[in-house]
């Protein structure tokens, strides 16, 4: 039964749990313009652009406004138009105008509200005095000159991530962002998730463009172009070009980047095979001597970032098993060694993630060898759409073709790292000693995977009840820490990611609503049913990597014990 | 209910003054001395930002929000500023708006960035470079903000704007033609509708009044007013913290707060 019933442009529309009119107005199909309003944060109010009249002709934001039992909601009188339009006109006219030279060109809320209103001339000047742009984050740029003040990055980086690391400042025509005591972003205690980037209606903060070195380096005739593409990739890559979020487009992927020049192209559920053994059988040992539990996965960079510079008192429960990322492009690069010197070029290796902070963790000073980072390049996403889109390649009607071998294959425990839940779902699978099919769905039912944002399960390993707990959402990560600190929970595996619902939510990736992020993990979920192995152990390159030379090694290319962010840097 | 108003601007006592239920603006004003220098009265400001404008017509009516709502009266801010015949209504106005520059939070667009422009719009409009499309547009952002802002305070800018111009059009159109008669003749520094901010206040002794008695300067806090015995004393503007307790504790009235120009 509803709660009530109200009518959006004289659609009857019945209501249950929505909390305001705007998202009635969704439910109605109408989508009210806006700015500053995101169902995942607080409502803020600021833009004013949604104002809706209701029946007595009382003008007010419906992002704010209540709803009540046969309200009558107009959405466009004429009334509504103008003000709208001059709200607009009056963003815009503080606001740079250089809409081609904007990284965000064709993807910005501004310009495609601005292109719905047809704004074509402007009235007024810009006064405002010109902030220098911030560019020492190795994840994200920020122009504060494109910001428009709608709060959604304060919000989401306070609370979805918690950190709280963006901040309103001065008051009046002063207003503006500043980070945590206006410092560069990469002297605060920024994670680099860029979940900012993803939520800024404008270009004020977007993902760092490094397509130009990506060029560089295909275009380079004494390098070998060796590419990674990470798994929730693969499910979204393909919005850009009209296809639908969840279906998998990685052979596509693959012919195009083949088509752009790149010499060969890998898979990261590769690495995330290596991931699972290393760290499973890390767990199992830790499991067995009870020290230093819950083990908590170390996946996800943002996360670690946020421990070394906020909980140091968790760096000793991190697995040391390194990211999948990091571990393909550690075995990559040491099984290339030889064959960089057969024929003398150098292997250049470009991870494409759907992750912002992986940028970060590449450039972190304990990932190299030999004086060369593991990976060299971090392409996410939205990069590489923009990538294809330049090469003039006409994604959708191309020619599938699959990765390459020998690391161009892994299992569907590999698949599912890109979603909330599957990087403990993976390690369970591989630490579990039942190897039947009835396993499997036991585990897949046990709770790791829902919609929550704090998920637990109990799932029995040999004589012993294992206690896991998956997170996504550093605010929730935080207070499942919290709880763990004062004793009230009792685990033995966490699996952290920074994102709301896992990579898949990205910030690298499209830009995207709950729902599509959803519909992608869902098709990673089905990826998984579908895979040739669903179990890490059962990868034949792998098996025969381990059989040669990979278990003697395992320690020094495959661990990184993480002691804080202090250490790292003094190294 | 007894409330207390801030009475300032032309008028002969300015400063605080307790206002009885059902006084009328007119009974407000000459409480506070009535108008100074022997001039006429013009308009009143009342509410600061989230109040309003009002002249000769409504100075009978109460002064209460209820009875002034249909004026455009909202909260206000229990300041009132009096302005005498010779003061310009659109500088008071620009005044105005520029206050709300230094007030306001900033959060809403609408409210933000449109008194922003409307202050730009004001200068020019005192300058008398102001067009048609720019006088069109200032009235345009103004009942915009009243509209869509977030808050009474921003809401509330528009109506002594709006007044403004429904009362003394002829001094709108006079400085569009920029031959505002008031304005040429004017020698005394602006003023300010709503309250002083801090920054731009000053308290001052008057020399004819003061007696020389040494109770301000054996009061002051911040040790700024100096003086002899039985000749006036003066405030030094570089050390008064503005506390007001020299103001509160003068028997002859001698001290005033004034407005810097600026």
């Amino acid at each position: 039964m509803a709660k009530g019933l109200m009518y959006i442009d004289n659609i009857r529309v019945e209501y249950d749990e929505e909390p305001n009119v705007m998202e009635i107005c969704r439910k109605a199909g109408v989508e009210v313009p806006n700015f500053c309003f995101h169902s995942d944060l607080s409502v803020y109010g600021a833009c004013r652009m949604c104002m809706v009249e209701d029946e007595k002709g009382t003008i007010a934001a419906a992002c704010t406004m209540a709803p009540k039992n046969g309200m009558h909601i107009r959405t466009n009188t004429a009334k509504l138009l103008r003000y709208r339009r001059l709200i607009l006109e009056l963003l815009l006219a503080a606001h740079c105008r250089d809409c081609t030279l904007c990284e965000k060109s064709g993807n910005c809320r501004l310009q495609d509200m601005a292109m719905r209103f047809g704004i074509h001339n402007m009235r007024f000047e810009d006064t405002r005095p010109h902030i220098p742009n911030d560019e020492t984050s190795p994840a994200i740029s920020i122009d504060y000159n494109k910001c428009i003040l709608c709060g959604d990055c304060v919000r989401v980086c306070q609370e979805v991530e918690g950190i709280g690391n963006l901040h309103f400042s001065g008051h009046g025509p002063d207003l503006r962002i500043i980070t945590t005591g206006n410092q560069p972003i990469n002297a605060t205690k920024c994670i680099s998730c860029g979940q900012c980037s993803a939520v800024c209606p404008t270009g004020a903060i977007v993902v760092k463009n490094e397509i130009g070195e990506a060029w560089k380096a295909i275009h380079d005739p004494g390098k070998r172009v060796v590419v990674q593409i990470a798994p929730a990739v693969r499910v979204a890559v393909g919005e850009a070009y009209g296809i639908d979020p969840g279906e998998n487009v990685l052979d596509k992927l693959v012919a195009a980047l083949k088509i752009m020049g790149v010499d060969e192209v890998y898979d990261t559920i590769f690495g995330a095979d290596l991931t699972v053994r290393e760290e499973g059988a890390e767990f199992m040992r830790r499991l067995e001597s009870g020290e230093n539990l819950p083990l908590m996965t170390s996946c996800c960079p943002a996360w670690v970032k946020h421990v070394e510079n906020d909980r140091p008192q968790f760096l000793k429960n991190l697995s040391s098993a390194l990211s999948p990322m990091q571990m393909f492009a550690t075995v990559l690069k040491d099984r290339y060694l030889e064959k960089d010197k057969e024929d003398g070029r150098e292997t250049y290796h470009i991870a494409i993630m759907p992750c912002t902070a992986k940028k970060m963790e590449a450039a972190r000073p304990e990932f190299r060898r030999f004086g060369k980072p593991n990976v060299d390049l971090v392409l996410t996403t939205q990069e590489v759409i923009k990538m294809i889109k330049e090469s003039g390649i006409r994604f959708a009607a191309l020619e599938k073709e699959s990765p390459d071998l020998p690391f161009g294959m892994g299992s569907g425990a590999g698949e599912i790292f890109g979603t909330a839940g599957g990087v403990a779902e993976a390690v369970i699978r591989h630490c579990l000693p039942d190897k039947s099919k009835n396993a499997l769905r036991m585990i897949s039912n046990s709770g790791l995977r829902g919609r929550e944002q704090t998920r637990f399960a109990t799932i029995p390993i040999g004589d012993r009840e294992v206690r896991v707990a998956v997170v996504h959402g550093l605010a929730a990560a935080d207070k499942l820490l919290d709880q763990i600190e004062r004793g009230e929970v009792q685990l033995d595996l966490v699996e952290v990611m920074t994102c709301r619902t896992g990579c898949v939510g990205g910030a690298g990736q499209p830009t995207a609503l709950m729902g599509s992020k959803r519909k992608r993990a869902d098709g990673l979920y089905e990826l998984d049913r579908s895979a040739l192995f669903k179990r890490a152990e059962r990868n034949p390159v792998l098996n025969i990597m381990y059989a040669e030379d990979l278990n003697d090694r395992a320690h020094e290319l495959l661990h990184h014990k993480y002691e804080g962010a202090a250490d790292s840097e003094n190294k | 209910m007894v409330k207390e108003y801030v009475v300032k601007g032309d008028v002969c006592h300015p400063g605080t003054t307790v206002v009885n239920d059902g006084m009328t603006i007119r009974q407000v004003i000459e409480q506070a001395g009535g108008m100074a220098n022997g001039k006429a009265f013009k308009a009143v400001q009342i509410g600061g930002p989230s109040g309003t404008l009002l002249c000769e017509a409504q100075l009978d009516l109460p002064l209460d929000q209820k009875a002034l709502a249909p004026f455009g009266m909202r909260r206000g801010d229990g300041v009132i500023t009096v302005l005498d015949e010779d003061r310009c209504i659109v500088d008071a106005v620009r005044r105005f708006m520029e206050q709300t520059q230094t007030d306001f939070c900033g959060k809403c667009v609408s409210c933000r960035e449109g008194t922003r422009r409307i202050v730009e719009l004001m200068n020019a409009l005192m300058q008398g470079i102001l067009d048609d499309d720019g006088f069109a547009i200032l009235f345009e952002i103004g009942e915009m903000i009243s509209v869509t802002g977030y808050c009474a305070l921003g809401k509330g800018v528009y109506s002594t704007l709006k007044n403004a111009y429904q009362f003394f059009p002829e001094e709108f159109e006079a400085h569009r033609k920029n031959a505002c008669s008031l304005c040429a003749k004017e020698t005394r520094p602006s003023i300010e509708p709503g309250h002083i901010p801090y920054e731009r206040r000053r308290i001052v002794i008057d020399p004819a009044v003061c007696r020389g008695c040494s109770r301000c300067a054996r009061s002051c806090h911040a040790e700024a007013i100096s003086g002899v015995i039985k000749s006036p004393f003066v405030i030094d503007q570089t050390k008064c913290v503005k506390c007001f307790t020299c103001m509160e504790l003068c028997a002859f009235g001698a001290i005033r707060e004034e407005e810097i120009d600026g």
